[in-house]
Formats: structure tokens, C-alpha cells, sequence
């Protein structure tokens, strides 16, 4: 029986084993008459600090033969810094998981307190060539791998890391049914032990990469033998493929597990002889309610970075509703140079917690949660915690500062904004404290627009975004917003490139999403972009917290 | 619809009545998959109700506003369970697709009841609400590939347990 027959049945099925009970219209009647006789509540919160840095990279390139982690895969991955040595804090781990669609090689592990990489080469076995061909031609040429093997969770002892959604990874096509895929995990607000055993858990390989044709090869359907000793022997079992297209669903012989788990053995000793640890403890008084911490400065194999937090005390859910000074979701921290330029950094970790205060009738019972939207409470002390990372720092550099800025003004729907037609040429975008973007090259190409800039003055990164119009009547949409992704972060000869398909430009709505290859060859003409300010600054203390970082 | 969610933008409590009672019925569906308590789904509910109200004029697009609720109310019901269990116990995380007997036979809301919450609301947002592959990845926000090997399997489960029972094949 075909898929769709199935999901019919299901869902008739399903349809009528719940039945809506009537008082449920009567209790949101209520809801409703309490809503017309209220003034209304608004959250305002600065939803530049709410991106979450999830970020998929695949790249596909031909190779000879397979690779291995390097800085170049590094740099890919956006994640290394100039001098790391990845080699020597590499370990051999060969792994085998296998079924007879695919089979999955896990070969190293590169870990230090910032980051834990995994490669691994997958190899589409014969059985399935027909099937990942038609997918081939179905999705084309450049995109016919797009989620692979997911590392769904984490965990050691009793300490869980969950990392799914936080999942960087690169994958690299080394012949027609050969990858080598790179898998990075960012640990560095976690303490870990020296020694401990990492679990990860591989669900399924997705191939194809529109929502009609896909290829998922499971592999939660088989028996790991551990007996063996440095690898895991899969028992044969019946493969789960599912491709959409033709509606095929396979008979398996399933089990209750979802993915298949491996254990791998993690040693930090290398890589923690080989990094500078600066326990900083600075503190500054950005008000009377709130102080910044720079709590540490790590300078790890793979990547440099800093810790800092800033608590906010005495603030009530009003603060956060209307938006006052008080509001600490609204205050960015910039990273400067010692004559006051933002300087570029990759935010690993951005998250508020609340802590209301103890005796207080409150709906947290004194606990430190994540912010939530309804919540309702009084003199409560907020604590933000951040980890950004410092990979490109200017070769000249010896000091930083910690520069908090205040956002009072977002200007998301500025009319004001001047296009300009994506042509070579020199452009120049102001802030409002006379932080300034000069842009001094766009190349276009097949598939790609890159811009060259320059920063100078403060101009936090959250502060601007590059934005980009096409033809509303023929794509039917006339804005597209994207974030600045720097993959090369220096200060001189910054520049954007996109790296999501072949195209910069992306929409949130996925249905929405440009296909910036089709403009670029058929209707670049038509293409404009701005530099939009997002953001009023507000310098909130100029001198900041000054650090070494030589 | 469209029209009442854009009037519901600008302020309009009449529109936006209207439009909430056009989606009791779903919102009620999906509550349900997380709690079996009438008043427990009914305050998730309210409060859904009440957030998307506050927050109705920060929606982008009108045509997505039953994604936007469905999100608004599996946030919510996240949270009063978070906030409920503090202890999270590995057994039921690890538990994904229960194990039946041979001859074990059960309708199909109680296997419901039985599927992890993961697989629970995969369910309710396809069975249920007819909400495409893409449109689940936004809601819960997870990738397209991880709602279709969790749509696989939960559609084998229900699939195999309505054949045990010869109710409708």
C-alpha cells in the first residue's frame, strides 16, 4: 500500500477519536471578552540578540580522494583561527556503521574546550544507486546532499549536550557516491572533565533538497554488536529508504530504536596543554542596575574566545513590556579596537536567564529559567550570559575592549532606505555615532555576489544588515532580508559571500526563498541593495573593559 | 480570513475574535497532544490566545497566521511542561516508539498516548492539521529531513497497530 493511502487511513482514523468538547468555545469566549476590555500588553524585545547561530554549511567540491580536517576545512566551517594546527590535537577513531544502502566511516575527532569536530566519509552503496541518481536528477547538480547524518544528542555521565540544533557542518563530495562530511559541535559553555565518553547517535542520511524528492536511508533498524574491539559491526538488516516521489514505502523489519549510537572516547590533554586560559574578572557599572563581566579570555587550538555576562538587577516584566533603559535584552556588547573600531566576532553563545527574587509571589518558584514571554514579575535579577569568539583578530592588536552599546530604536520598516543597483563602485552606510560601512567592491558572478568593506568607527555587526530587492512582480516579493555573514572577519577587505546553495539571499519563509542563481543570470538588472542601519546606538560606556590578548 | 488577520493587525478585537474562533478546533488538536487534562489544554489555550493577541502585529505575513498560532501555543505547552517536570528521567527520553506483545491491541488514541512527545506532535501536525513537511520544520523548528524520518516512523507504528486491529484495512 502506497504512502498516501496510509496517511488517509491514519487520518481518518485519527479525525475521529477527538472530539472538541463545547465548553472549550465557552472558557476562549471568555478569553476573548477579557481581551476587548483590557489595554494591551506588548513584549518588545530586540530581536537582533535573539538570532540563533544555526548555521548549515555544504559545499560541494570535487576532491581526490578523501579528505581530512585541516585548516582549510576549518576556515569552510568558519569556525578556525589563522595559526591552529588542528593535526595535533587530532585523534584516529574508525568507526564502521554500515547497512546495505549506505555506509558511514568515522575517522577523526578533533577536540579542545571550544569545539568537537567530527569527520566522517559516507560511501552510497550499489543498492541504492538507481534510486540516488533519479534524486541526483530530480534535485540537480549542486544539490543533492543536504542534511546528512545527524548527531542528534549528546551525552557524558549524567551531563547532557544537547546539540542538534547548534550542528555546523560541511560536507565535501570526494566521487559520484563519496562525501567526507565535518561535523562541529560548539562546547565552550560547558565544563567538561579531561576524559570522558562521547555518545552520538546517527539517525539518517537526507538527500535532496527539495521538498518533493528525497532519499532518507535510516539507521535505526539495526543491532550493534560492540564486541569488536575500535569498531562497531552492524548486523544486516533491511534498509529504510523512503523516497517521496513515487510513494514507496518499504517494508522493514523495525525495531524501537531510533539511531544508530556510537561511543567515542574524548581526551582533552593535548589540546588543554596547548591553550592559555586569562581569567580576566573585570567589572564595570554600566548603571545602577547593571554591571558587564569579562569573566575569561581562552585562547584554545581551534578558536580564541571570551566570556562575559551581564546581570541585571531589580528589573520588572513592565521593563522588558515597554521597553525602558532598564530592558537588558536591548544592550549589545561591541568588540573594539583601542582607537574605537568594531572589531568583527562570531557570537557562540547569547542567552538570558531570570532569576525573580526569593520570598516574591512569583510563577517561577525562584528558579533560573530561560526568559519566556508570559512571564509577570517584580525586582528580578536577569543574568545574560555570552561567549563570543575572536578568530580574526588584526595581527597588530594587543588590547581589546568591551564596549556596551544600548539599541534604542529599531527602524524595521525604514522608507528611507536608498537602494542602489548592484554595480561595482564605492558606497558609503552611516550610523548614527559615525560608525560607517564603506563599500569598495561587489563582484558578481554565476552564483555568488561578494561585498568588499571596510568598517570604521563603532559599528557593532548587529547594527546593520545588508539588504537586497528583486522584481516583486516576477518573484513576488520585493525584500529580501539576509544577516551578515562574514566568513572572512577581518577589519580590511571584509566581504559577504553566500554560501547557502548558491545563493546570499534567503527569506525566512523557506517557501519565500530566492533563487538568486535564476536573477544573477536572467534579471541582475533589476537586483538592488542597501546597507539598512538597523539600530539607534546608544555608547553606554565608552571606555568599555579594556583586555590583553597577546 | 486574511482579510480579519490584517484587520486583527491593526487592532481590530472583533476581527481577531473571529479568527480565533476559526481556530479553536486546531488549537484544541494540538493542545490535546500534549495534555490529556481539559484544564491544563484550556489554560494553554488562553494563554496562547492572549500572547498572539499582544503579538499579532509583529506578524510578517498574514496567510501564515495558523502556523504562527500553532507555534505560539507548542511553545506554551513546552513551557508549562518544562516548568512542571523538573526531573526528566532518561528512560523517557530514550523511549521513541513503544514495543507492543504479539497479540497486544490497542485503539489509536491510546498508541497516540504511548509515542514520545516528538513523534506526538509530528502526528497531530499531519494528521490532524494537514500542515506540510516544511511548514512542521518551521513550527517546531527542526530540519525537513528530521520531520520526515520522524514522520516514517510514526506513520509505520500507526500504520502496523491499526492493521493489528483489523479496525479499517
Amino acid at each position: 500500500m502506497n504512502e498516501e493511502k496510509i496517511d488517509d487511513i491514519i487520518r481518518k482514523k485519527l479525525n475521529n477519536s477527538i472530539q472538541v468538547p463545547n465548553k472549550i468555545y465557552d472558557d476562549v469566549d471568555k478569553v476573548l471578552d477579557s481581551i476587548k476590555d483590557q489595554k494591551v500588553k506588548h513584549f518588545k524585545k530586540n530581536k537582533i540578540l535573539k538570532i540563533v547561530a544555526t548555521v548549515l554549511i555544504v559545499s560541494i567540491v570535487g576532491v581526490t580522494g578523501y579528505a581530512t580536517i585541516n585548516n582549510n576545512i576549518l576556515k569552510k566551517l568558519n569556525i578556525g583561527k589563522n595559526d591552529t594546527n588542528v593535526e595535533e590535537i587530532s585523534d584516529e577513531v574508525l568507526r564502521l556503521i554500515e547497512n546495505d544502502s549506505a555506509k558511514i566511516e568515522i575517522n577523526k575527532l578533533v577536540a579542545d574546550d571550544s569545539y568537537l569536530i567530527l569527520e566522517y566519509n559516507v560511501e552510497i552503496k550499489e543498492k541504492l544507486m538507481n534510486d540516488y541518481e533519479k534524486i541526483q536528477a530530480m534535485n540537480g547538480e549542486n544539490t543533492y546532499l543536504e542534511n546528512v547524518v545527524k548527531v542528534k544528542s549528546q551525552y557524558y555521565d549524567d551531563i547532557e549536550l544537547e546539540r542538534t540544533s547548534e550542528v555546523e557542518q560541511l560536507v565535501e563530495k570526494t566521487s559520484d557516491n563519496t562525501f567526507s562530511i565535518y561535523q562541529t559541535l560548539m562546547i565552550a559553555d560547558v565544563n567538561l572533565p579531561t576524559e570522558f565518553n562521547l555518545d552520538i547517535e546517527f539517525e539518517n542520511l537526507d538527500i535532496g533538497n527539495s521538498d518533493e524528492e528525497h532519499l532518507i536511508i535510516g539507521f535505526g533498524d539495526f543491532e550493534v554488536d560492540t564486541g569488536l574491539k575500535n569498531s562497531i559491526k552492524v548486523q544486516q538488516g533491511e534498509a529504510n529508504t523512503i523516497e517521496s516521489e513515487t510513494d514507496i514505502i518499504e517494508e522493514v523489519n523495525a525495531t524501537d530504536k531510533v539511531g544508530e549510537k556510537v561511543e567515542i572516547f574524548v581526551n582533552l590533554d593535548k589540546a588543554r596543554e596547548n591553550s592559555k586560559v586569562s581569567n580576566v574578572n573585570k567589572n564595570l557599572k554600566i548603571n545602577n542596575n547593571q554591571t558587564l563581566k569579562v569573566l575569561e579570555y581562552r585562547e584554545t587550538p581551534i578558536t580564541n574566545f571570551i566570556k562575559m555576562e551581564i546581570v541585571s538587577t531589580n528589573v520588572n516584566s513592565e521593563d522588558l513590556i515597554n521597553n525602558t533603559e532598564k530592558n537588558p535584552l536591548n544592550i549589545i556588547l561591541d568588540i573594539q579596537d583601542e582607537n574605537g573600531n568594531s572589531l568583527n566576532h562570531k557570537e557562540l553563545k547569547n542567552t538570558s536567564y531570570l532569576k525573580v527574587k526569593e520570598g516574591e509571589d512569583n510563577p517561577l518558584d525562584g528558579e533560573i529559567l530561560e526568559i519566556d514571554d508570559s512571564l509577570d514579575f517584580k525586582g528580578a535579577t536577569i543574568k545574560s550570559e555570552y561567549i563570543f569568539a575572536l578568530n580574526d583578530l588584526p595581527d597588530d592588536i594587543s588590547k581589546i575592549k568591551i564596549v556596551p552599546l544600548l539599541i534604542t530604536d529599531e527602524e524595521e520598516n525604514n522608507d528611507n532606505t536608498k537602494w542602489y543597483p548592484l554595480k561595482d563602485g564605492k558606497y558609503s552606510f552611516k550610523n548614527n555615532v559615525g560608525g560607517e560601512i564603506k563599500v569598495n567592491e561587489i563582484k558578481v558572478n554565476d552564483n555568488k555576489l561578494s561585498f568588499y568593506y571596510d568598517k570604521v568607527g563603532c559599528m557593532p555587526q548587529q547594527g546593520a544588515e545588508l539588504i537586497i530587492r528583486a522584481n516583486e512582480e516576477k518573484y513576488g516579493y520585493n525584500r529580501v532580508f539576509t544577516s551578515i555573514y562574514e566568513k572572512n572577519s577581518k577589519i580590511k577587505n571584509s566581504y559577504i559571500s553566500g554560501v547557502y546553495f548558491n545563493s546570499i539571499a534567503y527569506h525566512q519563509i523557506a517557501d519565500e526563498r530566492i533563487d538568486l542563481e535564476d536573477i544573477i543570470k536572467n534579471d541582475i538588472d533589476n537586483v538592488e541593495f542597501s546597507f539598512r542601519i538597523t539600530s539607534k546606538i546608544n555608547v553606554l560606556d565608552e571606555k568599555g573593559i579594556e583586555i590583553d590578548v597577546k | 480570513m486574511i482579510q480579519d488577520v490584517r484587520l486583527a493587525k491593526n487592532g481590530d478585537k472583533e476581527a481577531f475574535s473571529r479568527i480565533i474562533k476559526n481556530t479553536i478546533d486546531s488549537l484544541y488538536k494540538v493542545a490535546h497532544g500534549f495534555f490529556s487534562d481539559y484544564n491544563e489544554i484550556a489554560d494553554v489555550i488562553s494563554n496562547t490566545i492572549l500572547k498572539a493577541y499582544e503579538n499579532i502585529k509583529n506578524l510578517k505575513d498574514e496567510k501564515y497566521f495558523k502556523t504562527w498560532i500553532i507555534k505560539i501555543l507548542i511553545n506554551e505547552c513546552n513551557y508549562i511542561i518544562r516548568k512542571n517536570k523538573k526531573i526528566v528521567y532518561l528512560e523517557d527520553i530514550n523511549k521513541d516508539i513503544p514495543s507492543l506483545e504479539n497479540n497486544e491491541t490497542i485503539d489509536i488514541e491510546q498508541c497516540l498516548d504511548m509515542l514520545n512527545q516528538d513523534l506526538k506532535n509530528i502526528v497531530t501536525l499531519y494528521y490532524y492539521e494537514e500542515f506540510q513537511v516544511n511548514e512542521i520544520s518551521q513550527i517546531l523548528r527542526i530540519p525537513e529531513g528530521t520531520v520526515k524520518s520522524r514522520l516514517s516512523r510514526a506513520r509505520k507504528y500507526l500504520y502496523n497497530i491499526l492493521k493489528r486491529g483489523e479496525e479499517c484495512i
